[in-house]
């Protein structure tokens, strides 16, 4: 079991992949946007990050910047489905900055574990 | 005689070792003079600590006393104070650990922004007093707005909405514009040492208690609103001087150009030319925010505008430079006859050339003006540019007749900055399905963050702007590349620090 900061701004989503997580056996954290997710990555120090990209108030890719500038080995998986333009840049952009991984939204379930597991495992091999 | 600042200090060539870039001829300047001033001196001038383009405090003091009095003639040029003790007061326990590099970006910024013939020199407060050496006292005045604004930027990256640095900046001399008479530097450095360190509590007491000015008051010209220098509530600076009311009419006082992103083409490649009119205290104020604010100025600044694009065409040419020019018209403007006449008047100087590289927004028509009356309206400024664009309201989804009236694009101004943004991408979302329904291109102005930027982009924004995205020049530049990446790549070592 992993505690996982969860950010994302859309609350049925968030709570959708709560429940998923929480499902297979991890414990979950949440916030609805970057300056949320940094005071919880502050106090609650999870062991992998999930953020969503586009958000408002502090967007997922400057979060990103920022929590691989102060934890450069944590485990970040960016996901994002480009918003209404369907725009994929952001995804390939987040894995420049540093995302362990990213998952394009829509997804189903098996997707979002099976690179959780991954986030993970590569966080216990710092030589991947 | 007229003799400027600049004049002098071309002679004393008081220049900073030439930056990349700069002329071979530049390269000739001799290197700052070392003044010998460090921190740790404490004698009478030990707060002129630095001396910025390499200006000896002392000897600028003597030079410019000794210029005057020998000169007998009016001194051109201005001097101005940027306090950034707000943004000291805002970082509290942590500014001593920040100033260093921060002041160095400021300085950075100031090294960019000030011309051969500028000075500047860092007073602790922290302030800088700057010197312009050829500049008319409002333009001065409007570079520092745009300085001020660049630092608050600096300092504190997307949180710019929250304070006013900007509202720091004050001219010095406090005398009549025009007037004869001796600039007492070393004066007015002892008084900003003594001032950087408390408010004039009469200031804020004529602020708060006096009616606004009325156009007796300042000897002609329409009515200017009392400036409100607390700015946001719980951000008031430490304002100490005395502000300048200045008089500018309803005639803009100057132009910035504001950089454009293409989403879809990676580039910026068009500039918005806004105008801006001073107001009290030498802020500036420009575009469509101070018209809505003073409607009367809509008329005048639309045909400086265009009187301005012109202008700006003429020097890109000039400088072998290519880049499209945007610009605002209101429907106050088009709708009188007086001021439709002038405008299309000063529009008619455009060559056919020119005409191909300006595209012009129509604001003010709001969606109950009759399809008709927008189809007159577009045919009447489409034979001066190459396509004419709608400003709306961002609740509008309906846009039944505008694309028929030849409009390409409709767009908005967001004025929404952090810790509101939450409602406004849904709105964004909704703004471009509506419009892209009827073939019809998107634009978004004034983005003050990277996440609205980001979102708008993802909402599916042509075109955005915005401080994340470029701050606003004093005149129009090339077109370049620009790519989602270099959002995030401009702020890249403020977002990694923390920007403080």
């Amino acid at each position: 079991m992993s505690r996982i900061l969860l950010i994302e701004d859309d609350a049925v989503v968030r709570m959708t992949m709560a429940a998923m997580l929480a499902d297979a056996g991890h414990s979950i954290v949440e916030a609805q946007n970057g300056i949320e997710g940094m005071a919880e990555m502050r106090r609650r120090r999870p062991e992998l990050v999930i953020v969503d990209l586009i958000m408002p108030e502090q967007d997922g890719i400057e979060t990103l910047i920022k929590l691989r500038a102060d934890h450069p080995d944590l485990p970040i998986l960016a996901m994002s489905g480009g918003g209404r333009a369907r725009n994929l840049d952001f995804l390939t952009l987040a894995a420049g900055f540093g995302a362990t991984r990213t998952l394009l939204k829509p997804f189903a379930p098996p997707s979002l574990l099976a690179l959780v597991d991954e986030c993970l495992t590569a966080a216990r091999r710092p030589d991947e | 005689m007229v003799l400027g600042l600049g004049d002098w200090l071309k002679r004393r060539r008081m220049r900073a070792p030439p930056a990349e870039g700069d002329s071979v001829q530049d390269a000739a300047v001799p290197p700052p003079v070392d003044t010998g001033n460090q921190p740790e001196d404490r004698g009478p001038d030990a707060s002129i600590r630095h001396e910025g383009r390499g200006v000896d405090a002392a000897k600028l003091v003597d030079a410019v006393r000794r210029l005057v009095k020998d000169q007998k003639g009016r001194v051109g040029g201005a001097i101005h104070l940027i306090n950034l003790d707000v943004v000291r007061q805002r970082l509290g326990d942590r500014w001593p650990a920040v100033s260093d590099r921060l002041l160095a970006g400021i300085e950075i910024i100031l090294d960019r922004r000030l011309a051969a013939t500028d000075l500047y020199i860092r007073i602790e407060g922290p302030s800088y007093l700057i010197v312009f050496g050829e500049l008319d006292q409002e333009t001065a005045r409007l570079k520092c707005a745009l300085i001020g604004h660049e630092i608050e930027k600096h300092v504190f990256g997307d949180d710019v909405a929250e304070i006013a640095v900007r509202a720091s900046v004050f001219r010095l001399d406090g005398g009549d514009a025009g007037r004869q008479e001796e600039i007492d530097l070393l004066g007015m450095i002892n008084a900003l040492r003594a001032m950087s360190h408390q408010t004039v509590p009469g200031e804020r007491r004529r602020k708060t208690d006096a009616p606004a000015e009325t156009e007796g008051d300042r000897g002609g010209g329409p009515a200017l609103p009392a400036f409100d220098q607390t700015g946001p509530p719980g951000n008031r600076a430490n304002y100490v001087l005395v502000p300048i009311y200045q008089n500018t009419g309803t005639r803009p006082s100057s132009f910035v150009y504001r950089p454009i992103w293409h989403t879809r083409h990676d580039a910026i490649a068009t500039y918005l030319c806004q105008p801006v009119w001073l107001r009290s205290g030498g802020i500036g104020s420009s575009g469509e925010n101070y018209v809505e604010y003073q409607p009367a100025f809509a008329g005048e600044g639309d045909i400086a505008t265009i009187e301005e694009i012109c202008r700006s065409f003429r020097l890109l040419s000039a400088e072998r430079r290519r880049g499209l020019l945007s610009m605002s018209v209101h429907f106050e403007t088009l709708a009188r006859s007086a001021t439709r006449k002038e405008f299309m008047a000063a529009a008619a100087a455009l060559t056919p050339a020119e005409r191909r590289l300006l595209s012009v927004e129509l604001t003010g028509v709001d969606e109950t003006v009759p399809q008709t009356r927008l189809t007159e309206l577009v045919a009447a400024i489409q034979p001066f540019c190459r396509g004419v664009s709608l400003r709306c309201v961002l609740d509008r989804h309906r846009f039944f007749g505008v694309r028929e009236a030849r409009i390409y694009a409709v767009g908005v101004e967001i004025t929404v900055g952090r810790g509101a943004e939450a409602g406004i991408f849904a709105k964004l979302d909704a703004f471009a399905a509506a419009a892209e329904n009827v073939g019809l291109r998107t634009y978004a102005h004034g983005l003050r963050t990277r996440s609205l930027t980001s979102g708008a982009i993802a909402a599916g924004f042509h075109y955005v702007d915005g401080d994340p995205v470029a701050t606003p020049l004093d005149r129009p530049s090339n077109a370049y590349r620009y790519r989602l990446v270099d959002l995030y790549r401009a702020g890249l070592q403020e977002i990694k620090s923390g920007s403080p």
